[in-house]
């Protein structure tokens, strides 16, 4: 297993689009998010203030941690290099595993650095305005930071799991993202005329619900543990058919 | 050794290999060939694992593929020179494998030696020509110093210089003792490559023995012959013999041997410039052995998709036919001559 992992870990870092995704992940938040801490009327209300700055454009870093997930496996079978990997390592399983674990640790990880470098440098400005607002303060706003960098985690791993269903990033890449940004919000404003809170059901609506503070959400969300459980039910949902579709079909 | 048995593989309603059995030996190099479409890439990719075989058994020394832990010392494959992400470059795409397999960094710069990459070797394969590709596959197949090589098409792309250090590269390897079973269409190259044949065709095993083997039975055998009573000689030969007139005065003779002819012309007293018994090349006999098996054929030359006219017919010959290609010496097998 040690092996595979650092077979994966020098692919994942030798690929030029996972460095440059990897890195707008984590320079988009700050380009969006400082310029708010600087200029927006945050006096009024500064509870939102680290939200706003932080959390909100970090969702940003969730979408790319996902299309990265897509591209961990997706490039592989774009590029035929799927058969060199499973020529080199023929037990199929090893080799999602592998990827599974490097692909939840790039995506906490990149969460982990967006909101940290977010993190400091808001509070730099926050305290130059004299604004009480930092991640610890509300307490909320560590639980909503811990929220949202699971669910970084858990979008990159269900976009492992749809780019494994789906074998091409072409493919995979916007099914990933037109799913939370659009058929959700489609098939949720629909679907609650019938169903009073039925959006909460639906898994990447509840994902983005994790990272919200002072319902935020804006719906009937779950309780934030609820939702990481409800989310990472969804996520091994998916892991288990792209899984299961690698063990079975031709490479 | 790579035991294949009764594999069969299919897409769908169609037959891609169909209950294939072959034992690859070890010691010299096993060509596998076919016409296109015949089931030789899918065969090899059932071999590894990739496709996945809808019944039959591949085992290499006796073990499944998938049953080795660090398969690239054991079993070294180029599928595709095209395998390879365009961004990376070959060093670092090598050192994935490497490390897949517990092999070690300073490896990789030796194989990238080995094969001449060692100048270029931090470049993104994306700046390789197809040869440049192909040496890349192959010092991917040699990473872990395997005992049996799979390759398919490996002398595509390569110039003649490339073309004749994978010849040279693959006899030196079956003269350690290694199995080696290479795929190739370029038949010529074959014939000077391989000590073994293996010729499927849809998917079907259609023979195997040695170069020589498969040249005895498949190819057409004639008799050169040129003399200065080149028309008596015809009319001697009479019924005995099929007889071709070809260019520089000379005839080509079928139905009969070289010594018969030799007799005749003695006996008669005709003066014999040239007597040469010629054989087709492993591509003729490929030809002739596949014609039953071709899933794709083209058209010729002035097929239907040629616009223009007819030409007029040529005048008819001087007399007997048109000429005809000369066939090449059979290759002496193992040094001996045929």
């Amino acid at each position: 297993m040690n092996r595979a992992l650092k077979s994966e870990w020098i692919k994942i870092r030798t690929a030029r689009a996972n460095i440059v995704l990897a890195s707008i992940a984590i320079g988009l938040p700050l380009l969006i998010g400082i310029p708010i801490a600087i200029f927006a009327n945050l006096e009024g209300n500064p509870d939102e203030a680290y939200p706003n700055t932080v959390l909100g454009p970090a969702t940003i870093c969730v979408l790319l941690c996902g299309v990265l997930g897509v591209l961990c496996i997706g490039q592989e079978y774009r590029h035929s290099t799927i058969r060199t990997t499973f020529a080199a390592m023929p037990r199929r399983s090893t080799v999602m595993l592998a990827k599974v674990v490097l692909t939840a640790l790039m995506g906490v990880g990149l969460g982990l650095i967006s909101v940290a470098i977010g993190s400091v440098a808001t509070s730099i400005i926050f305290a130059q305005r004299n604004i009480e607002s930092s991640i610890l303060d509300p307490g909320e706003n560590l639980t909503a930071t811990i929220g949202l960098v699971s669910f970084c985690g858990l979008f990159a791993l269900c976009g492992l799991g749809i780019g494994a269903v789906l074998r091409q990033p072409a493919g995979a890449i916007p099914t990933l993202l037109l799913w939370p940004l659009l058929v959700e919000n489609l098939v949720g404003g629909v679907l609650s005329i019938w169903f009073d809170g039925v959006i909460k059901y639906l898994p990447f609506s509840t994902g983005f619900s994790m990272a919200a503070t002072g319902g935020n959400a804006g719906f009937d969300a779950f309780s934030r543990p609820v939702a990481g459980l409800y989310v990472s039910a969804w996520t091994v949902l998916i892991i288990s058919i792209g899984w299961s579709l690698v063990e079975r079909r031709d490479a | 050794m790579i035991s294949i048995s009764g594999l069969t593989k299919s897409y769908g309603s169609k037959v891609a290999v169909d209950d294939l059995t072959v034992v690859v030996k070890p010691g010299r190099v096993t060509g596998f060939l076919g016409p296109n479409g015949s089931g030789k890439s899918t065969t090899m990719r059932c071999m590894l694992q990739l496709d996945r075989a809808d019944r039959g058994e591949v085992l290499f020394e006796g073990k499944p593929f998938v049953a080795y832990r660090a398969p690239l010392h054991e079993v070294g494959a180029l599928l595709d020179a095209g395998y390879v992400h365009p961004g990376r470059s070959a060093r670092n795409h090598l050192r994935a494998l490497a490390a897949s397999n517990g092999i070690g960094k300073t490896r990789v710069d030796e194989v990238l030696a080995m094969v001449g990459l060692s100048e270029v070797g931090g470049d993104a394969v994306k700046k390789y020509s197809l040869g440049m590709r192909q040496r890349l596959g192959i010092a991917a197949v040699m990473l872990g110093d395997p005992h049996t090589l799979i390759l398919d098409e490996p002398a595509n792309g390569l110039d003649p210089e490339g073309i004749r250090w994978i010849r040279d590269f693959l006899a030196y390897l079956a003269k350690q003792g290694r199995t080696v079973f290479v795929s190739s269409h370029l038949l010529s190259e074959m014939a000077l490559m391989a000590d073994h044949i293996v010729v499927i065709g849809q998917g079907r095993l259609m023979e195997e023995g040695s170069v020589a083997e498969i040249v005895d039975r498949y190819a057409d055998r004639w008799v050169r012959v040129k003399s200065p009573d080149i028309d008596r000689l015809v009319s001697v030969l009479g019924s005995q013999a099929t007889v071709e007139r070809v260019e520089g005065g000379a005839i080509d003779v079928r139905l009969t041997d070289a010594a018969t002819i030799g007799e005749l012309a003695a006996a008669n007293g005709i003066v014999l410039h040239e007597l040469s018994p010629l054989t087709g090349s492993l591509e003729d006999a490929f030809l002739e052995l596949t014609k039953s098996a071709q899933d794709y054929r083209a058209e010729s030359p002035a097929g239907p998709w040629t616009q223009a006219p007819s030409p007029p017919p040529p005048p008819p010959p001087a007399s007997g036919a048109a000429p005809q290609p000369a066939g090449t010496p059979l290759p002496p097998p193992n040094g001996a001559q045929s």
